[in-house]
């Protein structure tokens, strides 16, 4: 099949952008869309230009580093997809396609596709961890957790933090994402003594990176290549409430 | 301190300022209808209590009290989506919705605005221009009759019943209330209250050129 690109081209941070139109030919249509753009780059670097630069790594899914927004739809058309697991036969040949990088103010680009996502990094180093030594394996019995917390635990662990839900939102916030990272450790047993602090402290972090207010539009969720739930923006919002009550600061 | 910096550097903080006074405004949405409702009653029924509200000693600390609110509210709402603007200095080529948007959620700001607009008129025509000692329901009925004034009232309330569509749902997420036994009841009620104020204000005009004009 044989495609039209618009792709933002962008020189590094401080440089204008603009899109520019590439023909992607003879692609088929088993391949993967990072596939098909490494079939673009390796005829512009034949042609002598700089090829396309975009975020990946494990390709199956599971790192989040991949990202990109295809015709208006982070990680593309698909629902519980990333852009790396995203296929060419979801699109048709003579297709035009629009390829933006994430687009938010805690997101700067650093170049054509590739975006800053270290916001991310600094807000889990903010609270998004647990300060115990774990030692070896307890007995399984001495720290029951009822299935029901452990089952909602694991699915907002899901999350590989990739950014989806800030490129989709129409506010760039990342409450899906700290709603996740906060709802696996207040779940948990381990995550209690930490269970206040950690969600003041995350949520001041996000504020101060620049990412907006939700307005519960729900495009995150429907954008999450994991499908993480809104109700996980639910209990951060409670335990931020409850946190701010009863802390002593 | 922890407070100060909730209600007014924090993101979640700042949006459960707006929901509270949100839901707050909409109690006195329902007190405000059940009171204009007289109007379907006649001059006497709807006067007589215009005249009792205008009487009633709280009604100043009432009326400070409500524009603290409304306030509150505006100033908030608008907070927020001017910070919201600011948080995607570059805007995207293609805008697709994912599927999470609803058509209440996508124009809040806007029906947030035409209402605010609404207000400064409605207090305006009904409340300084309002001669004290007259018929407050002739004034109103009069004010029907000019029909730009009721073509911009009845858009307005399109516009406040799409802004409650979103509001009441959003407001029980904001203040952590999401719950496979409660979000689906929540979304019923809240989508029947906003269809409810919105008719049962859009209802005032067409009562008045049709029925009330001829009392
Ligand atoms: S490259 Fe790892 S999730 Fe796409």
């Amino acid at each position: 099949m044989n495609l039209t690109l618009r792709v933002w081209r962008q020189k590094d941070a401080s440089s204008e952008g603009q899109f520019e139109t590439y023909e992607a030919q003879d692609i088929s249509p088993d391949q993967s869309f990072l596939e098909m753009l490494d079939a673009v780059n390796e005829d512009l670097i034949v042609a002598g230009k700089a090829p396309i630069a975009f975020d990946h790594d494990c390709r199956e899914g599971i790192c989040g580093t991949c990202s990109l927004v295809i015709d208006g739809r982070a990680h593309g058309p698909d629902s519980g997809k990333t852009t790396c697991s995203l296929h060419m036969r979801r699109f048709s040949d003579g297709d035009n396609i629009v390829i933006e990088p994430f687009r938010a103010k805690a997101f700067p680009v650093v170049r054509d596709l590739v975006t800053d996502r270290s916001s991310f990094d600094r807000i889990i180093q903010s609270g998004g961890y647990i300060s115990v030594k774990t030692g070896s394996a307890v007995e399984a019995n001495a720290m029951p957790v009822p299935k029901e917390n452990s089952d909602l635990a694991m699915d907002a662990a899901a999350c590989i933090g990739c950014g989806a839900c800030v490129a989709a939102c129409p506010n760039a916030s990342a409450m899906l994402f700290i709603g996740a990272k906060v709802s696996q450790m207040a779940l948990l047993p381990q995550g209690q003594p930490e269970r206040e602090q950690r969600v003041l402290k995350m949520v001041d972090t996000h504020d101060a990176e620049g990412f907006g207010n939700c307005t519960n539009e729900y495009e995150c969720m429907k954008a999450c290549p994991k499908e993480i739930d809104v109700a996980n923006i639910a209990r951060l919002n409670r335990e931020y409430l409850k946190a701010t009550i009863t802390t002593r600061d | 301190m922890r407070l100060i910096k909730y209600a007014v550097g924090s993101s979640i903080g700042r949006k459960q300022v707006v929901a509270l006074t949100g839901l707050l405004l909409v109690g006195f949405l329902a007190s405000h209808l059940s009171g204009n409702l007289l109007i379907l009653f006649g001059p006497e029924a709807f006067d007589s209590y215009a005249e009792f509200l205008a009487a009633h000693p709280l009604l100043i600390p009432a009326e400070i009290g409500l524009a603290a609110v409304f306030i509150t509210h505006i100033v908030w709402g608008l907070w927020v989506s001017f910070q919201n603007r600011a948080a995607r200095p570059d805007r995207y080529e293609v805008n697709e919705n994912e599927g999470g948007r609803t058509p209440g959620s996508a124009t809040m700001k806007y029906t947030g605005v035409m209402t605010l607009i609404y207000l400064l008129i409605h207090i305006y025509t009904m409340k300084i221009q309002h001669v004290a000692g007259t018929s407050l329901w002739n004034h109103a009925v009069n004010w029907f009759e000019i029909a730009p004034y009721t073509l911009f009232y009845l858009f307005a309330m399109v516009g406040l019943g799409l802004h409650l569509s979103h509001g009441l749902k959003s407001a029980a997420q904001t203040f952590g209330i999401n719950h496979p036994r409660y979000t689906p009841v929540i979304e019923i009620v809240g989508f029947v209250l906003a269809v409810g104020f919105g008719v049962g204000f859009g209802i005032l005009p067409i009562w008045s050129l049709t029925v009330g004009s001829q009392l």
